[in-house]
């Protein structure tokens, strides 16, 4: 009776066997069957080999963050602050981009681990006449697929705190945040909030081009 | 005599005794322990060592002075890196390799007419030199976050690095959000 390895199950012939030579296309013989059960595997694991999970999610248009005015210390966590995204880059990392209406703009990592995720934001110059950006800041937020709609928590941030006028005397045009986190790949999910605050208050703060970057770095 | 690939497969020479059976078998079960392993390797290299802490309580900074950054919750650790109740400002590293590591903090405002700088700080124990910093500006009513990340070669079992902060306002300010991670990376 034909025996199996303990560990990839690849089959071999036992002493009390008749050694079994290949007779014809349709009748393998046993070390037929071994090499290709080995071939087979390797072709497998090597089709696995695809690297370290990955995504990016790009969100392409503007956005316009609204309530210049919040009060900014601490930071406050809002869903009219989370940036929309609307564009796979691509994907390895089986996570899923929620809906993106206001409210939502989740992203989520349906798989546990711990993430290493960067997220940027293009900043163009506040163009509105008389008014100078006194703050601009940008965090990575875990929410929740539970409740979409409640606030996330706060995971990283970075912000810019130089004056700056219509004419953007300061220089920044891309502003960029990371986070090293753990998402249980059952609710967790990632979300990036941007806000200003201007002197005086304008209606709104729009940005360009941003984007979410996020590598899988355990597998559980 | 049987002889062996590189891999360690053992295959049988002309002059050997005929067994056809234990020879198969020999040679599939040094394919298998051989190719067992490197499933493992596999998975081993997508699943490194990686530890993450955060604290939101407020931590005073006075000012000109180096601090380092505490914390009080361990939210991830496969390497028994973190240890808060031993040491409530490190993570020390377990094994060898090359490690990404992140830092970031909230600073709060102190109203200060002198706003200053705010910095952060990775620090290596071992290798000096190898840190990485970020400063920026503060804001006499904004708070300032910034984030730092440093990618380290630990070449000792035992070293490990903190996250220091810094501020210039000219009176004491508190941190409050800050978390500090690190994941291997290579080998």
């Amino acid at each position: 009776m034909a025996g199996t390895t303990p560990n990839r199950l690849y089959p071999y012939p036992t002493l009390g066997d008749r050694l079994h030579i290949a007779g014809s296309p349709d009748d393998p013989g046993d070390l037929q069957l071994l090499a290709e059960a080995i071939d087979d595997d390797v072709c497998a694991i090597s089709a696995g080999l695809t690297g370290r999970p990955v995504a990016r999610f790009r969100g392409t248009g503007t956005f316009a963050s609204p309530s210049t005015s919040a009060p900014l210390s601490p930071p406050p966590s809002d869903t009219f602050y989370r940036v929309p995204f609307d564009t796979e880059d691509f994907n390895t990392a089986n996570i899923t981009m929620q809906s993106q209406e206001v409210g939502n703009r989740l992203l989520f990592p349906e798989d546990p681990g711990f993430y290493f995720a960067v997220a940027t934001v293009y900043v163009p110059v506040l163009t509105v006449a008389g008014a100078t950006v006194n703050y601009m800041g940008l965090q990575i937020r875990k929410g929740t697929i539970a409740t979409p709609t409640a606030l996330a928590g706060r995971v990283s941030g970075s912000s810019h705190n130089l004056p700056v006028s219509a004419t953007d005397d300061r220089g920044v045009r891309l502003m960029s945040v990371s986070a090293g986190i753990y998402m249980n790949g059952t609710t967790d999910a990632f979300c990036v909030e941007w806000r200003a605050d201007t002197t005086p208050d304008v209606a709104e703060y729009v940005i360009n081009e941003r984007t979410i970057t996020i590598l899988k770095m355990t597998q559980s | 005599m049987p002889q062996n690939t590189p891999r360690g497969y053992t295959y049988p020479l002309y002059s050997d005794p005929a067994n056809p059976q234990a020879q198969i078998e020999d040679f599939a079960r040094d394919v298998d322990t051989d190719v067992a392993a490197q499933v493992a390797r596999i998975a081993g290299a997508l699943n490194r060592a990686s530890a993450e802490c955060r604290a939101s309580a407020n931590q005073a900074i006075a000012a000109n002075t180096n601090v380092f950054a505490t914390f009080a919750v361990e939210e991830y650790d496969n390497a028994n890196m973190i240890n808060l109740g031993v040491n409530n400002d490190r993570i020390t590293f377990t094994e060898t390799g090359i490690y990404l590591i992140h830092a970031e903090a909230n600073f709060a405002p102190n109203g200060n007419a002198t706003v200053g700088g705010r910095e952060g700080i990775i620090v290596p124990n071992l290798l000096s030199g190898t840190d990485a910093r970020q400063s920026l500006r503060g804001h006499i009513t904004f708070d300032t976050e910034l984030c730092v990340q440093l990618l380290y070669q630990v070449q000792t079992v035992g070293d490990f690095v903190r996250f220091q902060v810094r501020q210039s306002s000219g009176a004491s300010l508190n941190i409050s959000a800050r978390s500090f991670s690190a994941t291997k990376v290579a080998d």
